[in-house]
């Protein structure tokens, strides 16, 4: 690298260009307390614009956490202003990885920045290989990919509150939809599995009833739930979770709900449980009998004889359901 | 069938057949080494299943003609036997499983039809009852215009008295089909469903009214007939269209020339979701009240199976009480519960289908 050492006053140094940013800007703080402690031990790169002031090449973080200490000059490495895309981004790609691993945020943020100077998957993975960072032609893919979501949904991949796959999995929602399900995201902050079983629950909700996935949205019961900020996070995921379940299949859960009506009527003692097949498809029930004295495993045999001939019994093991044919 | 080129697999480039179907279509034909190409290519499509309807590949049975359904574990299957001539289908059907039973799905069609006559031999000379069909992988009607395979087989079947030949179809192609001689071993069955499922999930295939014309004239050449509502499926007002079809069918076919008929609803293999939803996007047909059955195909939550086969069974009795009905892949339950008895009372679904078609088609039992 050409570079010539040099004091240059923070009033010239652009922060607002941010063109080879892709780094995390968290810890300024702490950044600004060890600068203040020990002085800059690495100084930032800076390149000169035409106009004769500086844009930061490498050290946001340092020059910010200067700024911050109120130094009005600091030492940088200076590189001029012919210096063109590709050069400068290896160099600041150089500077950061010499001192750590990229994260996946600062991964994505630099095959963002290729991505809009080359223009193709190809370029990119070659300007990758160029300035020495080697990343799978899947991930340079689906980085790319990411980048054409909606911001809400960049935002929200970034913050860490929607997984790769699932921001992924919203390429093919309109517009408005992403950004309903990225909002939702943002509020309930749900695990990746918990990402996925919304996201289908939804999509299932939308193509089951013809209408985009924010119109589901948008009905009073999904709105209550989001907006009921007076009941804390896990309880608005389970009441969400709920409701997408009991739409999506409202003949199951409401066998579901007259099973355990039936059951709650059957007089089960503690350690005694009655299961049903799952979705009812087969036809064997399972009795679940947990003990821990013959005292105890009697009495049981007891309650089930009384099971045994209690109508509840008898309803539950004739499987009829109430009439569906308001749904179809 | 929109075919725009051949391909010929090396295998099967000395069959006959291999020279007298690029003949009859006329149009461009590729000879390849090794299919695995061909298949590579139609994957790449944007659209692969329906690339795969625009090319033919003709190539050899590497496996047997004549195969035992796939049924699954849990549900009672009527014991089909495939006649396996070809593959895939020139109609579009939202809920077709082909497109996510083979990886990705091309027109194929066997040239190698002599071992398939042999094996027809050596099924016929066991003597067993035997109901063998070729609309399992394929439309048994949509290969007329590549080969008359339909017309050979009908001539074939009527040759001899222990086995039934059943096409199934949803076109009304039955202009090739021999108008005598048949000696009712053939049975002629369509897949029937309503105008609006019709419409909206069976792209390229031929109207109710057509199919029911077709089966109209096929009756009138003594065909013995079948239909199979299969796959039923559940939307508003679906109980009502169902009848409806039944009142239809029976104004114009006479119950006393019908071998039986199915009903089973759509169920499929949990891949074919991805790949219905994004072929046919307004299709809806994938979001139904499906549960894992335990067969691990999808199937609609039971008591809404039960309800929509109780409406139409109850009209098809109405109407015609002495027709055999039976359900394709379901078990006791929906079987007692909807039509009131199951198939071991009668010494089980399969030889109650055998003892009807020794009734309606004329044939002898020889072996055990």
């Amino acid at each position: 690298m050409q570079a010539e050492h040099t004091a240059i006053d923070t009033a010239f140094i652009d922060l607002s260009d941010k063109r080879y940013l892709f780094t995390d800007q968290r810890g300024i703080d702490t950044l600004a307390d060890s600068v203040g402690r020990v002085g800059l031990i690495n100084p930032p790169i800076l390149q000169m614009r035409q106009n004769g002031d500086y844009r930061v090449v490498s050290g946001f973080r340092r020059v910010s956490a200067c700024i911050r200490l109120n130094f009005r000059q600091i030492p940088a490495r200076t590189i001029g202003s012919e210096a063109d895309f590709l050069y400068c981004i290896r160099i600041a790609v150089a500077d950061n990885a010499s001192a750590r691993a990229l994260s996946l945020a600062e991964q994505r943020r630099l095959v963002e920045k290729l991505y809009d100077l080359c223009g193709s998957k190809e370029a990119v993975s070659s300007a990758l290989d160029q300035i020495g960072v080697f990343m799978p032609g899947e991930l340079v893919e689906k980085f790319i990919r990411i980048s054409t979501l909606p911001p809400a949904v960049q935002e929200g991949y970034a913050e860490n509150y929607i997984s790769l796959n699932t921001a992924l999995a919203m390429e093919s929602m309109s517009r408005a939809s992403a950004e309903a399900v990225a909002r939702l995201f943002e509020i309930l902050r749900p695990t990746v599995n918990r990402q996925k079983e919304i996201l289908g629950g939804l999509n299932d909700l939308a193509g089951r009833q013809g209408i985009t996935i924010e119109s589901v949205l948008r009905s009073r019961e999904f709105a209550d739930i989001l907006e009921a900020m007076d009941i804390d996070r896990g309880r608005r995921m389970h009441l969400l979770r709920s409701e997408i379940y009991k739409r999506r299949y409202p003949a199951l859960s409401s066998a579901e709900a007259e099973f355990f009506r039936h059951k709650n009527n059957l007089g089960l003692e503690e350690g005694m449980d009655l299961k049903p097949p799952q979705n009812f498809e087969d036809t064997t029930y399972t009795v679940i009998l947990r003990f821990s004295s013959t005292r105890q495993l009697c009495c049981q045999a007891e309650t089930l004889g009384r099971i045994c001939r209690n109508p509840d019994l008898e309803v539950i093991l004739k499987r009829e359901i109430e009439d569906q044919q308001d749904l179809y | 069938m929109k075919i725009s080129k051949i391909y010929i697999d090396a295998s099967a480039e000395d069959d006959p057949l291999a020279r007298q179907i690029p003949d009859r279509l006329g149009v461009p034909v590729d000879h390849i080494g090794d299919p695995a190409w061909l298949y590579k290519g139609v994957a790449k499509a944007p659209d692969p299943e329906s690339a795969g309807k625009s090319v033919l590949l003709l190539t050899r049975n590497k496996g047997s003609f004549i195969r035992n359904c796939p049924g699954t574990s849990h549900y009672t299957c009527c014991g089909y036997r495939i006649l396996h001539i070809g593959a895939y289908c020139s109609m579009d059907c939202a809920y077709c499983i082909l497109q996510a039973y083979y990886h990705p799905p091309v027109l194929q069609f066997f040239t190698n039809q002599g071992q398939m006559y042999e094996e027809l031999d050596g099924f016929f000379a066991e003597g067993h009852t035997g109901r063998i069909g070729t609309g399992e992988f394929t439309d048994s009607l949509i290969w007329e215009r590549v080969f008359p395979i339909a017309r050979y087989l009908v001539n074939y079947f009527s040759g001899q008295d222990t086995a039934i030949l059943e096409l199934k179809t949803k076109t009304a192609a039955v202009d090739s089909l021999p108008q005598t001689g048949h000696c009712k071993k053939t049975i002629m069955a369509w897949s029937l469903n309503t105008e609006s499922v019709i419409r909206e999930q069976e792209r390229s295939t031929a109207s109710l009214e057509s199919r029911i014309a077709a089966a109209e004239k096929v009756q009138a050449n003594g065909y013995p007939l079948a239909f199979h509502f299969d796959p039923m499926i559940l939307y508003p007002g679906c109980h009502q269209d169902y009848a409806g079809v039944a009142d239809r069918l029976f104004s114009r076919i006479d119950p006393s020339n019908i071998v039986w008929i199915s009903l089973g609803s759509f169920r499929f293999m949990p891949e074919l979701k991805e790949v219905a939803a994004r072929r046919f996007p307004d299709s809806g047909i994938v979001y139904g009240e499906f549960i894992k059955a335990l067969d691990g195909k999808m199937r609609y939550f039971k008591p809404l199976r039960i309800r929509l086969y109780r409406s139409l069974i109850e009209r098809i009795r109405e109407k015609a009480p002495g027709v055999l009905l039976y359900f394709c892949m379901e078990d006791q339950e929906v079987w007692e519960k909807a039509l009131g008895y199951t198939p071991e009372a009668y010494g089980g679904l399969s030889r109650m289908l055998d003892m009807r078609a020794e009734k309606m088609c004329g044939l002898k039992r020889t072996g055990q």
